[in-house]
This record gives structure tokens, sequence and C-alpha cells, in this order.
């Protein structure tokens, strides 16, 4: 009796190590799971870092508020890499060797996200890139390192779809401003390929280098061109300088670009040209039904600050920690990185509520390539409507 | 023609604006003969001031001006004070790493007030375009035109017509014949950062009109440097026509040839020109006999 005592004794003891192993993996205690974000907090480029991190740490107070995920509460780590891709290495070695973190749902723009994969990858870290989604990023695939959100290409292609399927512009000239660089050239392939699958004429595709003010030449290029219908491949002040430049001009034209044309700061630069241009986005507007009570919540959650700094970038970091809450939460008790990577690669159809189109990483890439929604911006009012839902086409 | 016309139009427009930045650059070199490479970094820091005091304050557009250039008269003259006299006899790589850590200071204190976001300039000088040949302008535009011929007139009749400009030349000249000569080279120096934030003010002010407001657009002084070179560094005038000529060639090369060469066509002018005339187009020629 007293054998068959200790052998029940002993086999739940080993169960119990067992158990507790396997849900202890690193940066998870029985309380907490402990996830990191790099993010550009100052720099060029503070102001998507700071929204980013204010989506995500509205997520997770969330979460926590609701219980946390299986009794554990999350806990965000931010580190500022201040957009240098060498200190987005060193910010990210911080949190997965130091800090030692579970997972990681930020991992700052530009070329600082194709620095930090290979952290990553070597430490099989179950991550989501959402700030700057690109091809590299998925390109080799690495198994730990997924996506959200589709690339320049695919917003540049839809909204032309758009104009020739909705709005009747088979037969107008098109024209192309686009940034000499990665995201210039994605916009660019985008736009050729519309071009060629809808037999369109493009009458001007004009390269500009990034950091130029003036696009009075341009302008004139596209006037004298006899541009109808204007792609914005811009980033922010320079859709300005060419709606500007082009409106001195007197140049009616119908003018589309992606979200970074539908950022507020745009539009303040925009708005006096007086274009009520149209811009698709996988992210609602904060002015939607969705947006609102995204910004209910956060005024319950976050300091003014950073409701302040709410964009579609706080909906982009939200989403992603949900996404990774979702599959964490899947794993039940035996919160352990293989399980969770595992989740992610399943995940289909995850309804975020409005704020996007159903997120899906159950793909041999891991991207998830939400449905784009169309908008237009109200130069009057400064404001944006949505045209569409989120669709696919 | 009228193609032509437009872009060299707006190539003087947006040469104006590398104009009042180089001459900034020529005056201070020509009066201390050090070369300011905080200028873009003044422009910005003024222009931002400029929007604080119309959008947070309403300023209009006589008291917008007024506020702008006091501003940047106390600006050159703080910085003199504070970071380039105690300089004053040291080597002159240390003076012009002074004016690079100042850029530095100035571009973070600015966005440590303003932060990083572009922001729209209200628009004080209107928005009715005005119809001059064939090219259409914004008022903004024209106040920029303006306001380089006004600034080089000024510049010129301070040069030549007054005692102090003369004394300026001087001791840009030789400064220690200056103090010899028992000149105020202090003074001098004091006066020269004045009146080159004064220039960046107008370029800063002209900017913020025509573009936005944004940290960025301290690359500016990078951008106008050749317009300095061109015109000849100790050369304000130069400095002022430089900038113009880079502003068309600039734009020519976009509207002509295309293909992201706008950005790089006024170096390449540089460097064709400073091999033929390699002190620019109106700078002194230096010849010392050994």
């Amino acid at each position: 009796m007293k054998r068959k005592t200790f052998k029940v004794a002993g086999a739940a003891l080993a169960a119990l190590i067992a158990g507790a192993a396997a849900a202890q993996d690193v940066g998870v205690t029985d309380s907490e799971i402990l996830i990191g974000e790099v993010l550009m907090l100052s720099g060029p480029a503070a102001f998507i870092g700071k929204s980013a991190a204010a989506g995500s740490k509205l997520a997770a107070a969330e979460i926590n508020a609701a219980g946390g995920i299986n009794g554990r509460k999350l806990k965000v780590l931010y580190e500022d890499d201040g957009y240098v891709p060498a200190r987005s290495v060193s910010a990210m070695r911080k949190l997965v060797d130091v800090d030692k973190v579970f997972a990681v749902t930020g991992t700052t723009g530009g070329s600082g996200v194709t620095a930090v994969l290979p952290v990553l990858d070597d430490a099989k870290v179950p991550t989501i890139v959402h700030v700057a989604p690109n091809p590299t990023v998925l390109n080799p695939r690495r198994p730990s390192i997924f996506m959200i959100g589709p690339d320049y290409d695919l917003a540049a292609y839809q909204s032309i779809r758009h104009a020739v399927e909705k709005m009747g512009k088979k037969g107008a000239k098109f024209g192309l401003i686009y940034q000499n660089d990665d995201y210039g050239k994605s916009v660019l392939k985008g736009y050729q390929q519309a071009m060629k699958d809808f037999g369109l004429n493009s009458v001007a595709e004009l390269p500009y280098q990034r950091g130029a003010k003036d696009f009075s030449a341009e302008a004139l290029r596209f006037k004298s061109a006899g541009v109808e219908v204007l792609y914005l491949g811009t980033v922010i002040a320079e859709a300005g300088g060419i709606l500007s430049e082009s409106r001195r001009l007197n140049a009616e034209m119908t003018v589309l670009g992606n979200w970074a044309a539908g950022l507020p700061a745009t539009i303040r630069l925009t708005a006096p040209s007086g274009y009520d241009y149209l811009f698709n986005d996988y992210y609602a507007a904060l002015t939607d039904p969705a947006g609102q009570k995204f910004v209910e919540s956060a005024k319950n959650h976050l300091s003014a600050d950073e409701v302040a700094s709410l964009s579609r970038y706080a909906v982009s970091g939200y989403v992603a920690m949900k996404v990774m809450g979702e599959a964490i939460s899947r794993c039940g008790k035996a919160v352990t990185r293989p399980c969770v990577i595992a989740e992610l690669g399943k995940l289909k159809d995850f309804s975020t509520g409005g704020l996007s189109g159903p997120i899906s990483l159950d793909n041999p890439a891991g991207h998830a390539v939400p449905a784009l929604k169309l908008f237009q911006v109200d130069t009057k009012t400064s404001s944006v409507k949505a045209l569409t839902d989120f669709a696919t086409k | 023609m009228e193609y032509f016309v437009n872009l060299v139009a707006s190539g003087l427009v947006a040469g104006s604006v590398y104009a009042m930045i180089a001459m900034g650059f020529a005056m201070i070199y020509r009066a201390t003969g050090m070369l300011n490479f905080a200028q873009g970094e003044l422009m910005m820091l003024v222009a931002y001031i400029a929007f604080g005091l119309a959008s947070t304050f309403g300023a209009n557009l006589p008291v917008l001006l007024a506020g702008v250039f006091v501003a940047a008269i106390l600006l050159g003259l703080l910085i003199e004070r504070v970071f380039i006299r105690p300089m004053m006899g040291e080597p002159m790589f240390s003076r012009v790493m002074v004016t690079i850590a100042l850029a530095v200071v100035i571009r973070g204190v600015t966005i440590l007030i303003w932060g990083q976001e572009p922001y729209a300039m209200p628009r004080l000088l209107g928005t009715e375009l005005i119809r001059i040949g064939p090219v259409s302008f914004y008022p903004a535009q024209v106040w920029t035109l303006v306001m380089v011929a006004v600034l080089c007139v000024v510049t010129w009749v301070f040069f030549n017509r007054t005692r102090f400009g003369v004394v300026m030349r001087a001791t840009a000249n030789s400064e220690s014949t200056a103090l010899l000569m028992g000149v105020n080279v202090r003074l001098v120096s004091a006066v020269a950062w004045a009146v080159s934030a004064c220039f960046a003010a107008a370029a800063g002010l002209a900017f913020a009109f025509m573009f936005s407001v944004e940290p960025d657009m301290s690359s500016m002084g990078l951008r106008a440097f050749p317009a300095a070179i061109l015109g000849g560094l100790d050369s304000v005038l130069g400095g002022a026509l430089g900038g113009l000529v880079i502003g068309v060639v600039e734009n020519l090369a976009g509207g002509y040839l295309g293909r992201g060469l706008k950005e790089i066509a006024g170096f390449l002018l540089i460097v064709v020109v400073l091999m033929v005339r390699p002190y620019g187009l109106f700078g002194q020629r230096h010849i010392e006999r050994v």
C-alpha cells in the first residue's frame, strides 16, 4: 500500500514538474507572459512607433482586464530604436537575450525589420511583423515569423482596379509618382501590373529622391502629359507638395493613394489643394464605427498622450497583439513557443471586431493579407469617409 | 515654350529658398571666415517659431514677420555669444565642429518641442493664384521671389554703401589687420550671425509657406550648400545667384530628363563649374606670391 501510494505520489510529482516545465517556457511564469516590442519611439518615424505602442498596450490592457490569458497577464516591454537599424538589432537582442521575452509583436520599420529577423529566427521567438510589412520578411520563410498586412503593390493594384471598374476610368491617362526606394518600387510594381492587366494607358511614371520638397517639375510633366488619374506612391509631406503644384497648374485629376495618403498629417498637408483623393487601407479609420469603439476603449485604458497618438498604426499594433493573444490562449496552460508558433500557423479568419477584415495566417508564407477598404478624403473638413467595406476586390 | 517658361519660373521659386540659405552661409564666411553647418537647422527652428506664432497665438502677417525676425536676430546673437565667441582664436576645424554640434542640438530641441510630424503653415499670404504671363504663382511663391530680390538689394547697399559693411569686408579680408586698425571684430562677428539668422528666417518662412513645417526641412541647408559654393563662398550676392541657378537647373533636369536626376543636377553643375572656377562664380581669387 505504501509502495502504491509512493508510486502515485511520484507520478503526480513528475506530472506536475512536466506540466510546470511545459507551462514555463522562456518569458512565461504562472502569472505572467512577457511580450517584447522594438519600435521607433523617437526619430523621424516616432509618430508611427508611438501609435503602434499605444495600440498594443491597449490590446494587452483589454486582455488583462478580462482576466488575462488562461490566468496569466500579458506584460509588454518596449524598446526604442530611433528608426536606426543598428539600434534595432541591439534592442531586439536585449529583449530576447536579457529580458527573455516569450514573443515579439513589434519589429520596428524600414530596414530595421530586416535587421532583427536573424535574432528572432535564431531564438525561434514567435513573432508578428505588422508595422512595416514587406516581402523580405517572409522570404526566405522563417517558421516562427508571421506578418500582417499586404504589400504596397496590392494596394496600388486594388485602387486602380476600383478606378477602372467602379469609376469608369478605363480610357483615362494614368500617371504615377513614386519614391525611389523599396517602397516606391513596390508601388511601381502594382501600378504596372494594373496597367497591364486592365489594358490602361500610363503616360508618366516619375520617381523622386527621398527628401525631395519641390515637385513643380513633376506636376508640370503630369499636366503636359495630360494625366487624368494620378497614383501617389508618396510617404507624407510629398503628397502635399505634388498636389499643391498640380492645383497651381489647374490640373483636374482623380487622385489615388495608399494608407500613407490617409494619415492625418498627410491630409493636413493635402487639404488646401482641394483634391478629394481616394486611398485604401486594410485597417478601419478611427472614425468608422469599429474605430470609434476602439478610441473609446483607449480612453479607458491609456493616457491622454497615448490617446492623442492613435492612428491606423495603433490599430495595427492592437490587431497584432490580439492575434498573438489568441494563439497563446489556444495553447491552454502549456504555453510554449512551439505551440504558439503552431497555433499562429493555424489561425484562420480571426475576427478583429471590424477593425480589419478577418486575419488568416494559415498559409505557407505565414502572411495575413487582410481585405482592403477604400476611403475618400473630404478636403473641406479634412476628414475621411469610407466608400466600401473590407473587400478583396 | 510655355513648358520651358513654367519650368524656369518654378525653378526660380525653389531656387529662392536655396538662395536665402546660401546668402546666410556666405554672410558668416565673409565676416568670420568660417562655415556654419547649422544654417539649415537655424532655418528650421525659425520656421517652427513662425508656425507657433501663427497657429498657437494666431499672429497676423505683420506681427508674424516682426516676431520672426526679432527672434532670428536674438537667436543669431545668442549663438554667437554662447557658442562661437568662446571659440575665437581656436583652430578653424574646432570652430566648424561647434556649428555641427549646434545643428544637432537645434534639431533635437526642435523635435523635443514640436515633435516629428509635418505641419501645414496657416495660409496668411492667401491662396488666390497670381497670373504673370503664362505662369501662375501662389502668393507665397511671389513673396519668396520678392524677398530674395529685396535681400539682394539691401545686401548690396549694406556692403557697398555703409561704413559697417566696409568694416565687415575688411575684417573678412584680414582679421588681424582689422584688429590692428581698431575694428571691433567681436561686433562684426555678432552682426554677421544676426544677419545670417535673418537670412535663415526669410528662407524658413518661405519654405513654411510654400511647403510645410517639418524637421526634415533642415536638410535644405546641405542642399543649398552647393549654391553657396557656386556663387563663391565669400560672396553674399553670389550665393543668391547660385541658389537661383541651381533651382532652375534642377527643375529643367526634372522637366526634361526626369529619372530622379533632378536632385543631383545641381551637384553635377557644381563639379563642372568648380573645375573651371574653383573659387565659384563670384568668389575672390586668392593669389599668394611665393
